[in-house]
C-alpha cells in the first residue's frame, strides 16, 4: 500500500472517528437536555396543578376533574394524586402513545421519564402528593429529527473533510510522487534530475541525494561516452580525411558477405593516388593534405547513395569503397565518376600532368559466397592491372556471377506461395549466458519450405525477397507468426527478432504494423524484442525513434544489433534504452581495455545486456570472458546448449 | 481521678457537634468580624441549651433566636429580587428576608432532632401587609393544626389563630429529597436545590 493510501486511510479514519464522537456526544447531550426539559415541564405542571387542587378543599371529585382537564389538555404519560398515607386518590395514565418516530429508534434510545412530585395542601394542611410524568413521544420526535439533522451534518462534514483531506494530502505528498517517479526511473536505469526541490526537510534530503547520484552517474556516462567516442576515432578513423580506416572496413566487411547477408553481391573498389611525393614539392604538404581530404570526400560522396556503403582510407595514398548490393557494372560507373571528379580537383590544384599526378581504380565485383581474402586480392589485382595495363585507369575484375541461379519469377512464385501458405518456418537460436549456463533469450530466424519440400535458408531467399520488394510482406508474415507463438514453442519466454534496415524504409509499414502489434499486445505469451541495426539508428535517428516508440507503446522491447559504435555519441542509448547491444565478437575483441571499459560502463549504467555474436571458437569466448562479456550468440552458443 | 478525666473527655467527644463548626466561626470572624463570630457562638450555645428541651420550647427557642435578626430585603442585601440565604449568610450579615428566617429555623430545628417531615415551608399571604410571605409550619401529625414560626409575629401560634395569614402552598423538603434520591432526579425545586448546594459549600 502506498504511503498516500496509508496516510489517507489513517487520517480519514481519525476524521470520521472524531466527527462520530462529536456527533455522538452532541446527541447524548441533547438526550440529557431533553430528559431534563421533560422533568421541568412535569414539575411546572405539578406545581401549578397542586395550587389548583388546593382550592378544591379536599373534594375528590373536583380534584379528579382538575386532573382530567390538565391531563387531556397536555401531553402526559401519567398524573396521579396520593393522600398523606400514600394511598392513591386518583390516577390518569396515557393509553395510546402516538409515536411519530420509528420503533427501532425508540428501542435503541431509551429515555427515562422523570416523575415530578409536589405536595398538595388544603389551607394549612397538606392533603396529599401529586405526581406528574410527561409524555415521551414529543421527546422522541425531537430527538429523531435531531438525529437526522446530525446525520446529514455528519455526512456533509465528512464529505467536505475527506475532500479537503484528499487535496491536502495530495499537496503535501506531491513531492513524494516525484521522488517515487525518480526512484523508479533510477531502478530502470533512467537518470532524471529533479529540478523542483521539495520544502519538506525529509523529502528535500532524499531528492538532493538522488539528484547528486544522478549527476554522478550522468558524469560517468558522459565521460565514458566521450572516451569511447575518442577511442573509436583513434581506432577506426583516418585523422586527415575523416574517413574510416582499413581496420574498420575489415571489421564491417563480414556483414556483407556470407549466408546471413541480405546482399547477394557487391563491389569493392580500390583507388590509388600516384605522384604524392611530387605533389608535395609542387603545392606543399599542407595543400597535399587538403587534396587527400578532398579525394576522400569524393570517394565517400560518390558511393553515398548505395546503402551500407563504406569509404575508407586504407593507407597514405589508397582509398577503398565498399558498395554492398552493387553490381560490378554499376560500380564501374561510380569508379569512373570518382576518377573524373578527382582529375578535376587535380587540375584545380595545378597538378595537370597526367603522367605524374594520377588516380587509378581497381574494381572488384563479388558474390557473397566469396571470402574476404579473395575479394581483397581481386581488388588488389584489379588495381595493379589498372596501374599497368589500362589507359582508362580503371580495371574491373569480372569475378562475380551477374545473375542468380534461379530467375526472379521463379523466386517470386516460391516466396508468394510461401506467404500465402504460411510456409516460412521459425527457428529459435539460443543467446546464452556462458557464466550462468542459462539461455538469455532466443534469437528468431526463419527458413522457407517450398511446395517440393526444399528448405531454403534465410541467406538463400532474403536477397530475392529484397530484390522483389517483398521484404515487408515476408517480415509481417514472420511477425504475425511470432505473435501467435507460445513460450513453450519458442523454448523461452524472451525472444528477439532482427529487423533489417529495408523493413523500416518500407513506405507506410507502420500502418500495417501498428494494428498487428496492438491486437496482440495484451495476449502475447512471449516477451518479444525487435532488433534494429545500429547503422540504421545512427543514420535515421528520427525514423528509428518513431518505430521504437511504436514498439514500446505496445510493450515490445528494442535491441540493437551489428553494434560498432557508429554514432557520434551514445546518449541516444539513454533515450532508447535497448534491452541489449549485439556486437560482433571480432569488434569487441578489437577494442582496447579503455574502450571496452567505457562501453561497459555505459551498458551497465543503463542496464543494457552486451552480447557478443558470431563466436565460433572457445578461445574467443575465453577472451571475451576476460573482458567480462559472457552473453554470447552464434554457433558456439548452440553447441554449448546441445552439450549441456 | 484519671478515670474521671477519661470519662469526661469521652463524654465531651460523644457530645453532639455544634450547629456551626469552628471552621465556620473562623470564617465568619474573617468575613464579618468579631460580632458575627459572637452571634455564631451564641447560636451554638442557644441550640446546645435547647437540646434537651421539649418540642414546644425548642420551637419557641429557635423562633426567638432567629427573630432577633433584622429584616432586610434581598434586593438590598444581595442585589436580587429573591435569594434564599444559608443560615450562615443570614446570621453572618445579621439581616435577611422572610425565606431566610424560615430556612435558618428549619435547619436549626432539624439540628435539634425535630423530624424534617413535620416541618413545612409555607407560602402564605399576609393580609396585614398585603404581600406574599413565608413561614415555617410544624405539623405534629399531618392531620393536626400546624404551629406557625413567623418573623412578623414573634410568638409561635397555631395556624388557626393566625387570621392575618392566608395559606397558599406548602412544601416539605423531605418530599423533594426523597424524589431526588429514589428517582435519581437531577433537581427537584430550583430554589431549594440551589440552597442545598450553598449549604454543602458552607457558603457564608
Amino acid at each position: 500500500m502506498t504511503l498516500f493510501k496509508q496516510m489517507a486511510l489513517l487520517t480519514s479514519m481519525l476524521l470520521l472517528l472524531l466527527l462520530g464522537i462529536v456527533i455522538a456526544v452532541t446527541f447524548s447531550n441533547a438526550t440529557g437536555a431533553l430528559e431534563e426539559q421533560l422533568y421541568e415541564d412535569a414539575q411546572n405542571t405539578a406545581s401549578s396543578l397542586s395550587l389548583s387542587l388546593g382550592s378544591a378543599s379536599g373534594n375528590e371529585s373536583d380534584m379528579s376533574t382538575m386532573i382530567n382537564a390538565n391531563f387531556d389538555s397536555g401531553h402526559y404519560t401519567r398524573i396521579a394524586l396520593y393522600d398523606m398515607d400514600n394511598m392513591m386518590i386518583y390516577e390518569r395514565i396515557g393509553e395510546d402513545t402516538d409515536h411519530q418516530t420509528p420503533e427501532w429508534f425508540i428501542h435503541i434510545i431509551p429515555i427515562t421519564l422523570p416523575v415530578a412530585s409536589v405536595q398538595v395542601s388544603a389551607g394549612w394542611s397538606p392533603i396529599g402528593v401529586l405526581q406528574v410524568q410527561s409524555d415521551s413521544s414529543y421527546a422522541y420526535a425531537s430527538l429523531y429529527s435531531q438525529l437526522i439533522r446530525l446525520s446529514v451534518l455528519f455526512f456533509i462534514l465528512a464529505a467536505i473533510g475527506l475532500t479537503l483531506l484528499y487535496f491536502a494530502l495530495h499537496i503535501v505528498l506531491r513531492p513524494l510522487t516525484k521522488i517515487q517517479q525518480q526512484a523508479e526511473a533510477i531502478m530502470q536505469n533512467e537518470f532524471i534530475h529533479q529540478d523542483e526541490i521539495p520544502t519538506t526537510t525529509e523529502f528535500k534530503d532524499v531528492v538532493q541525494a538522488m539528484n547528486s547520484m544522478v549527476i554522478k552517474v550522468q558524469d560517468i556516462f558522459d565521460r565514458s561516452d566521450k572516451a569511447m567516442h575518442h577511442n573509436h576515432e583513434l581506432l577506426y578513423k583516418d585523422s586527415l580525411t575523416g574517413l574510416h580506416n582499413r581496420r574498420y572496413l575489415m571489421m564491417r566487411f563480414p556483414e556483407y558477405i556470407g549466408e546471413e547477408t541480405a546482399y547477394e553481391h557487391g563491389t569493392l573498389m580500390l583507388f590509388a593516388f600516384h605522384g604524392a611525393l611530387e605533389a608535395n614539392k609542387v603545392i606543399g604538404h599542407q595543400n597535399v593534405d587538403v587534396l587527400f581530404h578532398k579525394i576522400g570526400k569524393i570517394v565517400q560522396n560518390k558511393g553515398r547513395h548505395i546503402d551500407d556503403s563504406i569509404a575508407a582510407r586504407v593507407n597514405g595514398t589508397e582509398f577503398m569503397l565498399l558498395l554492398p548490393g552493387c553490381l560490378g557494372s554499376e560500380g564501374l560507373r561510380i569508379a569512373l565518376r570518382i576518377i573524373r571528379a578527382v582529375q578535376t580537383v587535380l587540375r584545380d590544384k595545378g597538378l595537370e600532368d597526367k603522367e605524374t599526378f594520377n588516380i587509378t581504380a581497381g574494381v572488384m565485383g563479388y558474390d557473397r559466397d566469396k571470402d574476404i581474402g579473395t575479394i581483397l586480392s581481386g581488388a588488389d589485382y584489379a588495381l595493379s592491372q589498372a596501374n599497368h595495363l589500362t589507359d582508362e585507369q580503371i580495371y574491373l575484375d569480372k569475378n562475380h556471377k551477374s545473375s542468380t541461379v534461379m530467375g526472379k519469377e521463379a523466386w517470386r512464385n516460391i516466396i508468394t506461395d510461401a506467404l500465402e501458405e504460411d510456409r516460412f518456418r521459425l527457428d529459435f537460436w539460443p543467446v546464452f549466458d556462458a557464466r550462468s549456463k542459462k539461455v538469455y533469450h532466443k534469437e528468431i530466424s526463419f527458413t522457407l519450405l517450398d511446395d517440393e519440400k526444399n528448405l531454403y535458408s534465410y541467406g538463400k531467399f532474403i536477397a530475392p525477397v529484397i530484390t522483389l520488394g517483398l521484404l515487408a510482406e515476408v517480415y509481417m508474415n514472420i511477425i504475425r507468426q511470432i505473435l501467435n507463438t507460445s513460450a513453450s514453442n519458442a523454448g523461452s519466454s524472451l525472444c528477439s527478432l532482427r529487423l533489417p534496415s529495408d523493413f523500416f524504409h518500407t513506405p507506410n509499414i507502420t500502418l500495417a504494423l501498428e494494428p498487428l502489434l496492438e491486437a496482440h499486445a495484451d495476449t502475447l505469451s512471449i516477451e518479444l524484442i525487435f532488433g534494429i541495426p545500429e547503422r540504421f539508428i545512427a543514420t535515421n535517428m528520427e525514423l528509428s525513434n518513431s518505430f521504437i516508440a511504436l514498439f514500446k507503446r505496445f510493450g515490445f522491447g528494442v535491441g540493437i544489433y551489428q553494434f560498432t559504435g557508429e554514432s557520434e555519441e551514445y546518449s541516444y542509448l539513454k533515450a532508447l534504452r535497448p534491452a541489449y547491444l549485439k556486437a560482433d565478437a571480432s569488434f569487441l575483441l578489437d577494442q582496447d581495455q579503455q574502450s571496452m571499459s567505457s562501453l561497459q560502463i555505459i551498458t551497465n549504467s543503463l542496464g543494457i545486456e552486451l552480447i557478443a555474436t558470431g563466436i565460433t571458437e572457445t578461445a574467443e569466448l575465453e577472451q571475451l570472458g576476460k573482458a567480462h562479456i559472457h552473453t554470447i550468440q552464434g554457433p558456439l552458443a548452440e553447441s554449448y546448449i546441445k552439450g549441456s | 481521678m484519671r478515670i474521671l478525666i477519661l470519662v469526661l473527655s469521652l463524654a465531651s467527644m460523644l457530645k453532639a457537634a455544634p450547629f456551626a463548626s469552628d471552621t465556620l466561626l473562623q470564617k465568619a470572624d474573617a468575613k464579618y468580624g468579631a460580632f458575627a463570630k459572637n452571634r455564631f457562638i451564641n447560636m451554638n450555645k442557644t441550640l446546645e441549651a435547647l437540646q434537651d428541651k421539649s418540642r414546644q420550647e425548642q420551637l419557641e427557642g429557635v423562633n426567638d433566636l432567629f427573630n432577633a435578626v433584622r429584616y432586610n430585603s434581598d434586593m438590598k442585601l444581595y442585589g436580587k429580587s429573591d435569594y434564599w440565604a444559608t443560615p450562615w449568610e443570614f446570621l453572618g450579615r445579621d439581616e435577611g428576608d422572610c425565606e431566610d428566617y424560615v430556612i435558618a429555623k428549619y435547619f436549626a430545628l432539624k439540628h435539634l432532632g425535630v423530624p424534617s417531615k413535620k416541618l413545612y415551608f409555607s407560602y402564605v399571604r399576609s393580609t396585614r401587609f398585603k404581600e406574599p410571605h413565608m413561614v415555617l409550619t410544624y405539623f405534629e401529625t399531618p392531620q393536626t393544626v400546624p404551629l406557625v414560626l413567623d418573623n412578623i409575629n414573634f410568638r409561635v401560634f397555631p395556624a388557626t389563630k393566625r387570621k392575618d395569614l392566608i395559606p397558599i402552598y406548602n412544601f416539605n423538603a423531605d418530599v423533594l429529597e426523597d424524589a431526588k434520591e429514589k428517582k435519581n432526579l437531577p433537581k427537584t425545586h430550583k430554589k431549594w436545590d440551589r440552597l442545598i448546594e450553598n449549604i454543602q459549600r458552607n457558603r457564608l
